[in-house]
C-alpha cells in the first residue's frame, strides 16, 4: 500500500513537472517576437514547399489557391504583413479558425490537406522558392 | 466472435459499453471546439475505456476500443480519422493499461492523465508523419497540457463512475 502511495506521488510529480514544462513552453512560444526586418510566409502542401511569399512586399491583398490530387482546395489570403486561410474543403474548418497570422511561431494547419504555413523571420530562409 | 467462449451476460454488457461509446463519443462531436488547435477535445469517450480497465481485462477494453473506433470512422468519420483514431487509441490503451498495472488499479486519474497525453502525442506523431512539416510539432506544448488535463478529467469521471457501477457488473 505504501509503495504504491509513493508510485502515485512520483506520478503526481512527474505530470505536475510536465505540465509546468508545457506551460513554459507555451509562454515562450507566444511571446512577443523580437521585430524583424520582414517575414517570408512559407505554405507547405504534403512536405513540400509551394510558395513562398515575403510579406513587408505585398502591396495589395491577393489570394491564392492551393488544389491538392484528391481534389481538396485551400484558399489563402495574403495581405500587406499577414497570411490566413479564408476557405478550405476539410470538414473541421480549424483552420479558417486560426484566422491571420503575421509573426507568431505557431503554424496554420490544414491536416486533412496536408497544407501547412509558417511565417519565418526573412535572413532565416536560405533560399526563397516560387513558381 | 463465433468461437466465443464469452458468455452471453459478457456479450451483452461489452456491447453496451461499445454502444455508450459510441453515443458519447456522437454528443461530444457536438461540441464546438474551444481552441482552434487540431487535436483538442476532451476525449470523454475514454471514460468508458478506463472503466473496462478497472473493472474488467484489458482485452476486453481493447475489444470495446477496436468496435468504438471502426464504427466510428463507418459513422462519422472519414478515411484519415481511422488512422488518427487507431494510433490514438491504441498508444493510450497500452500507457494506461501499464499504469493501471502499475498502480494496481488505483488512482485512476493517473491513468486517465497519461492516457491523454499519450494519445494526443500519438496523434501529433501521426499528424507529423502525414503532413512531412516540421512546423506542427510545434503545436506540442499544447496538446501535452490539453493531453493531460482531459485525461485528469475523464480519469476523475472514470472513478467516480465505478464507484457507482452495480457490484455485479464485473468481468468474468
Amino acid at each position: 500500500m505504501n509503495n504504491d502511495k509513493q508510485t502515485g506521488r512520483i506520478a503526481l510529480v512527474i505530470g505536475a513537472v510536465l505540465s509546468l514544462f508545457s506551460i513554459l513552453c507555451i509562454l515562450w512560444i507566444l511571446r512577443s517576437p523580437d521585430e524583424a526586418q520582414s517575414y517570408t510566409a512559407t505554405i507547405y502542401r504534403d512536405g513540400t514547399a509551394v510558395i513562398s511569399v515575403c510579406l513587408s512586399e505585398v502591396t495589395s491583398p491577393y489570394t491564392l489557391d492551393i488544389t491538392n490530387k484528391d481534389g481538396s482546395l485551400n484558399q489563402i489570403e495574403i495581405r500587406p504583413g499577414e497570411i490566413g486561410m479564408i476557405s478550405a474543403s476539410c470538414p473541421d474548418k480549424l483552420c479558417v479558425r486560426q484566422g491571420f497570422i503575421s509573426s507568431s511561431r505557431i503554424p496554420i494547419t490544414c491536416l486533412p490537406n496536408h497544407v501547412v504555413i509558417v511565417v519565418r523571420p526573412t535572413d532565416s530562409d536560405d533560399s526563397v522558392i516560387t513558381y | 466472435m463465433a468461437t466465443g467462449k464469452m458468455s452471453t451476460k459478457k456479450l451483452t454488457t461489452l456491447s453496451l459499453f461499445t454502444t455508450l461509446s459510441l453515443a458519447v463519443y456522437a454528443a461530444e462531436s457536438l461540441i464546438p471546439p474551444l481552441l482552434p488547435i487540431p487535436g483538442i477535445k476532451l476525449g470523454l469517450s475514454n471514460i468508458i475505456t478506463l472503466v473496462l480497465l478497472h473493472r474488467f481485462s484489458a482485452k476486453d477494453a481493447a475489444l470495446v476500443l477496436t468496435a468504438r473506433v471502426l464504427l466510428c470512422t463507418l459513422l462519422f468519420g472519414h478515411a484519415m480519422s481511422l488512422l488518427y483514431s487507431v494510433a490514438g487509441g491504441v498508444c493510450s490503451l497500452l500507457a494506461m493499461y501499464g499504469i493501471c498495472r502499475i498502480l494496481r488499479r488505483q488512482y485512476l486519474f493517473l491513468a486517465g492523465a497519461v492516457g491523454g497525453l499519450i494519445h494526443n502525442l500519438a496523434q501529433l506523431s501521426v499528424a507529423y508523419l502525414l503532413t512531412a512539416t516540421v512546423g506542427v510539432l510545434s503545436y506540442a506544448p499544447f496538446l501535452c497540457l490539453s493531453g493531460i488535463l482531459t485525461g485528469l478529467f475523464t480519469g476523475l469521471c472514470a472513478l467516480f463512475g465505478c464507484r457507482h457501477l452495480p457490484s455485479q457488473l464485473s468481468g468474468q
